[in-house]
């Protein structure tokens, strides 16, 4: 074969494989990133960090629950219900404030009119990095403008583990609506396989004080936070801590780090409370739930009966806590956990 | 141009290159090898990379006769050894902690395990995961090494393949594979580690 019918051969089938390839995953588009009027798949799998924009850009809602792992078993339907709203869920798991702006950032940049945002607010976000996401995101499907698209067309790995299971699902008949989604945080729950599972941390040998360690980290966590708050104050924020089993406090305890974490948990909730737009609910000193292990997989996560449960307390404001009671409720939660029997857990 | 046309160009013959004596030559040498490191980046890491080649260098230089003695295989090995020390210190933030990885690497005892940092710097998902889901993930990677050192040895390398090179229906099919999974690739490849140059 000569060698320039070689090339011009090459450069043909190459160029039609590569068209042809960011033509399918344009059309089945598995993230949502253009949002097709009528999208020929009914099936979709779920991928936090490349879906989420995805839904948020495209999807029509008028309210939205952000949070951790801790919302991955919420029930969007139920929401609906109860809550009277339309809403979609926004979850990463282990994110931070960072996740939770950029993502409500879209959200608000898109054409709903978002009446509420529902925001799981925990620990793990007020005192984590305020700069950066959890997990390094693809940022080409969180910007605007496609000038990277190419990284979303041309991805073989999104084609094998997304693209292609779409397709076979439905061309089996299958459904799953991203934002409709059911249970995703799955495992073996109860008070044993929970037990097994939990390293009780080392007593450390120094306490820790929030002024000194978590006040800076909490500040910019909160900076992020208002940021929304006041940039959006026809929305209603509606802000809970959910409910960690009593041996994440154990570890707090072990750490020596428990009463910093209460009085960030004081601090957070003060300042949240200044605006006419947010209402706070505290779960964390629920008793029922937290001291019943078989409610959790590990010593954070809860079943998805669970999340049913919290989205019927606060349908109902129960939880909700107010200026005048907040830190009275907090202060409970310190005492409940001090003197708490920890070490029947390890006889 | 490559790097290093132009540092015998335009550094190593206006030295004098090897026509003033051979301690001249060795001088030439590790200069070259030191603007070599700088070029590479700014930090003393470089400049000892760049020195521990020119060292090298001038090391073979001198016992180029007994050296060449030697069984290629060790040859090889002791150069592969050598380039691989050398990487860490390019690598590395700075020189202490280049010393300190190298330590490591004695340290622990024997065993035979594959440190995962490692083999997810292999991780191609697409292409391993359909083995993998049938063969365990350590088989796949040792293949996949044992697979490469075996092209490294005996096949031919790029520029003698380009020598021969005929187009043909079979070469045609294999460029096309490996062009269109590399294009396909781009978005999601790891670390690599000239990706600053």
């Amino acid at each position: 074969m000569p060698g320039k019918r070689w090339i011009a051969v090459l450069l043909i089938i190459v160029m039609c494989t590569i068209c042809g390839f960011a033509g399918v995953q344009y059309i089945c588009d598995p993230m949502l990133r253009y949002g097709h009027e009528s999208w020929p798949l009914t099936y979709y799998e779920y991928s936090e960090m490349y879906s989420n924009p995805g839904i948020a850009r495209n999807y029509k809602y008028d309210a939205v629950m952000v949070g951790t792992s801790m919302i991955e078993n919420t029930n969007v339907d139920q929401c609906d219900e109860l809550f009277g709203v339309k809403m979609v869920r926004l979850p990463y798991s282990g994110g931070t404030t960072y996740n939770m702006k950029t993502i409500l950032d879209i959200c608000f940049s898109s054409k709903n009119d978002i009446k509420k945002v529902y925001w799981e607010l925990d620990e793990f976000q007020l005192f984590g990095s305020a700069t950066e996401p959890r997990y390094p995101l693809p940022m080409y499907m969180y910007q605007e403008n496609h000038i990277d698209d190419l990284k979303y067309l041309l991805n073989i790995d999104l084609f094998y583990h997304y693209t292609l299971k779409d397709i076979v699902g439905t061309l089996t008949g299958r459904t799953q609506n991203l934002e409709r989604r059911g249970v995703t945080l799955n495992g073996e729950f109860g008070q044993e396989a929970m037990l097994r599972g939990y390293a009780r941390p080392q007593k450390a040998d120094t306490e820790k004080q929030f002024e000194q360690v978590y006040k800076k980290k909490v500040d910019a966590n909160l900076e992020n936070i208002r940021l929304l708050i006041e940039a959006h104050p026809e929305t209603e924020f509606v802000f809970f801590l959910p409910p960690f089993s009593v041996l994440y406090w154990d570890a707090e305890l072990c750490k020596r780090q428990f009463d910093a974490n209460m009085d960030g948990a004081i601090y957070a909730i003060g300042e949240l409370l200044q605006y006419k737009n947010v209402s706070v609910y505290y779960f964390q000193n629920d008793e029922e739930i937290i001291t019943n292990l078989d409610n959790y997989k590990d010593y954070s996560h809860y079943g998805s009966w669970i999340n049913d449960l919290l989205t019927e307390k606060m349908a109902m404001g129960v939880g909700q806590v107010t200026e005048d009671n907040y830190v009275t409720v907090v202060e409970g939660m310190r005492q409940f956990i001090k003197s708490y029997n920890f070490e029947q857990y390890f006889q | 141009m490559t790097l290093t046309r132009f540092l015998t160009k335009y550094i190593y013959i206006p030295l004098g290159g090897n026509r003033n004596g051979t301690l001249r030559t060795y001088v030439n040498i590790l200069i070259v090898y030191l603007v070599s490191g700088m070029w590479h980046g700014v930090g003393f890491t470089f400049i000892v990379w760049g020195l521990m080649h020119g060292v090298a260098t001038v090391l073979y230089r001198a016992t180029k006769k007994e050296y060449d003695r030697i069984p290629c295989v060790f040859q090889w090995l002791l150069t592969f050894c050598f380039v691989s020390i050398a990487w860490v210190f390019f690598r590395a933030p700075d020189v202490s902690s280049a010393v300190n990885l190298l330590k490591q690497i004695v340290v622990g005892g024997w065993s035979f395990s594959i440190n995962a940092e490692l083999t997810e710097t292999l991780l191609m998902p697409t292409l391993i995961s359909i083995p993998s889901q049938v063969i365990p993930f350590v088989y796949v990677v040792t293949a996949l090494f044992g697979g490469t050192m075996i092209c490294s040895v005996c096949c031919r390398n790029s520029v003698q393949i380009l020598e021969k090179f005929r187009p043909a229906i079979f070469n045609l099919a294999l460029v096309y594979f490996l062009l269109v999974f590399g294009m396909l690739s781009l978005s999601s490849v790891g670390a690599f580690l000239y990706t600053n140059f």
